[in-house]
């Protein structure tokens, strides 16, 4: 879950590379990856390489839509791996894009935690194996708004009526919050509790601080240029940034707030035409290796669900923020899967709420 | 086809046959271009407009016009104006943006056509180069410039317009700066064009009449830099009315604009025959711009050289 910008221009060079591919695609020692951007150690790939003598390519996306609009533009028979979030695992699997996994082949999926095991989106992990996990949660500058623990930085006028803030770009988690500061949870789905967030969205939107919505990463940026006071970025990303550049966030800091903040679940599923389903199960299974899975949180910086890994792990990343506490864990949520009529009514509230 | 030019060939002799395959040879690839890549894609969108729109975004027969209705603001959850106060914002947003854009290059393209011949070409290359480098690097360097404790910032805070803590961006200023910014070189080359052939004894000749200055520019400067003025407007406006990256970025989701609102239906909001609908009422909204532009061109005393 890092994404970077997400202008056109990225799209059209990803438009044209995947023109270049399809000739190539077919050969047999050539595993395509389409997966977040900054979300995987070179040294795994090249080790992977190494170990089956394969050529691996990867692919970014940005956003979990940009994804899915490319696997259903033909992308379905041109990449082996995905890694999805958990509210989109549903979706992939309803529309065809991707392919049941042979557990015979996948025997490190045991190193999982049973927790990550039979996972709500995907019984029985059917198509889907953790890849890495991790919170998306409130970032503020304690020394401009003190001590935060609520989303009232951004809702309540009378907290904060001056420091700019941001809302995070994706609808479901902007909704899920004001939900759950309107006291509805963060998996709110009743339609009423839906327009009762948007109109807070857009009463929230009318007001000077406001900074406008921006993905998890930029913002990260944006809170050290002093560009906004509180925000919404990745667990992961902020450990990530703040040990970058610990000056910059010496006063930025990562909580989730007592309303409740969503949790998620990046997994790996095959896509169903892929070009090379073997070579795709050898990959996951070596991504579910114990040494693999920490050296690949070690260098993502978010937790892994990998809990023969756990030994391996730096001790960063088995407290909070990487691993909420107990506490936290309580207020953590799945953003829901939405579908049908659902996600129709939920598609046009956002979409009015960003057009007014 | 064949048998009409054979019937040509027949009816006309070999002369003219040489010229239609001559003619055909070189007009064909153009015309291949546009009805492969603008009259076909144009027509499949279209159709997409008027198709229902499925589970997943993917569109559906049967035909409807739920997505004009929904691009009117009447959604299942009752009538709301969200899409209405997009559309307007894009007209206002480009017609401001185009009238500061006027308003500086015409001056501008001016003031460099009375430069001495041998400085022209370089004052034209400064007002061109910033465009050599990506619109987005350049909207990033606008958020720095507009950023909170940033001079330009500071000074708006101490004129009490904005918030000591906020910076000028996101917001609708932004986007409308971003714009000019951007679109300024598309209105002085055109412009420039016009005043390097300004006939200036016209000009005097209106003096020697004793014109009075406003006169002077109405009737004798003005009608000769139609053209240009036009062609600028054309070509400032249609691309600032479209535009996707800069209120994007500028606007912070304060701002958007129609094609923002395409892009969100094709992209996170998975609603493609409303992404079609609004493509297709900014295509009309473009044609229509077109057609009052004409008319004031002709208004305004433009003549034929004034292509539109």
């Amino acid at each position: 879950m890092r994404p970077i910008i997400k202008p056109m221009a990225t799209s059209l060079l990803a438009a044209l590379a995947l023109g270049g591919f399809t000739s190539a695609q077919a050969q047999e020692d050539k595993l395509f990856i389409f997966n977040w951007s900054q979300y995987m150690d070179p040294e795994i790939i090249e080790a992977f390489e190494e170990k089956h003598d394969v050529e691996v390519v990867e692919n970014y996306y940005n956003s979990l839509p940009e994804m899915f609009s490319k696997l259903r533009a033909g992308g379905k028979s041109q990449y082996d791996i995905i890694v999805p979030s958990n509210y989109f695992v549903p979706r992939l699997i309803e529309t065809g894009l991707v392919q049941e996994l042979d557990h015979s082949k996948l025997p490190n999926l045991d190193n999982l935690y049973p927790r990550f095991l039979d996972p709500s989106f995907d019984p029985g992990n059917k198509y889907t194996a953790a890849y890495q996990w991790g919170t998306t949660g409130l970032i503020y500058n304690k020394e401009e708004l003190g001590e935060v623990d609520s989303w009232d930085v951004m809702f309540d006028e009378e907290r904060n009526p001056e420091n700019p803030f941001s809302l995070i770009s994706d609808g479901q988690v902007s909704m899920g919050i004001a939900c759950a500061y309107l006291g509805h949870g963060y998996r709110c789905q009743d339609t009423e509790q839906w327009k009762e967030a948007a109109k807070l969205i857009i009463n929230t939107k009318g007001r000077n601080n406001f900074n406008g919505f921006a993905d998890g990463t930029p913002q990260l940026q944006q809170i050290a240029q002093g560009n906004i006071d509180a925000g919404m970025s990745y667990n992961g990303d902020y450990l990530f940034y703040a040990d970058e550049d610990p000056e910059a966030y010496e006063n930025v800091e990562f909580t989730i707030p007592k309303e409740g903040a969503e949790m998620w679940v990046d997994s790996m599923m095959i896509t169903s035409e892929a070009p090379n389903p073997d070579l795709a199960h050898k990959f996951i299974n070596f991504i579910l290796d114990a040494e693999v899975g920490a050296q690949l949180s070690n260098w993502t910086w978010y937790s892994s669900p990998n809990e023969a890994a756990k030994p391996m792990l730096d001790e960063i990343l088995l407290e909070a923020p990487a691993t909420p506490t107990d506490e936290q864990m309580e207020r953590v949520h799945f953003t829901p899967s939405l579908k049908g009529q659902q996600l129709q009514t939920f598609q046009q509230l956002w979409t009015d709420v960003q057009s007014r | 086809m064949s048998s009409l030019l054979a019937k040509r060939k027949s009816a006309s002799g070999p002369g003219h046959w040489g010229q239609t395959t001559h003619l055909l040879g070189t007009i064909a690839p153009g015309i291949l271009w546009i009805v492969f890549f603008l009259v076909l894609p144009s027509f499949y969108l279209m159709s997409i407009a008027f198709m229902s729109n499925g589970p997943y975004g993917l569109p559906e027969l049967p035909l409807t016009l739920q997505s004009f209705r929904e691009l009117a603001g009447f959604g299942f959850l009752g009538w709301s104006p969200g899409n209405l106060y997009t559309l307007a914002r894009s007209v206002w947003q480009t017609l401001i943006a185009t009238v500061l854009v006027i308003l500086i290059a015409y001056p501008l393209a001016y003031y460099i056509s009375t430069q001495p011949a041998s400085r022209r070409p370089l004052m034209l290359l400064i007002v061109v180069v910033p465009s050599w480098t990506n619109q987005v690097i350049r909207a990033f360097g606008w958020m720095n410039i507009m950023s909170p404790d940033a001079p330009l910032s500071d000074l708006a805070a101490s004129a009490g317009l904005i918030s000591s803590e906020m910076g000028l961006f996101p917001s609708n200023f932004a986007v409308v700066l971003g714009l000019v910014y951007n679109f300024l070189p598309f209105m002085v080359l055109p412009l420039y064009a016009s005043f390097e052939r300004l006939d200036g004894e016209i000009v005097q000749a209106a003096h020697d009449l004793y014109a009075r200055p406003i006169n002077v520019f109405r009737h004798s400067i003005l009608p000769q830099t139609l053209p240009g003025l036009m062609a600028g407007t054309v070509l400032v406006s249609i691309p600032a009315f479209g535009m996707y990256v800069i209120p994007e970025l500028l606007g912070g989701g304060k701002s958007m604009m129609v094609g923002n609102l395409v892009a969100s239906q094709f992209a996170e909001a998975s609603n493609w025959p409303l992404g079609a609908a609004a493509a297709l009422i900014m295509i009309l909204a473009t044609l229509g711009g077109l057609m009052v532009l004409r008319r004031l061109g002709q208004r305004l005393g433009g003549g034929k050289e004034v292509v539109l």
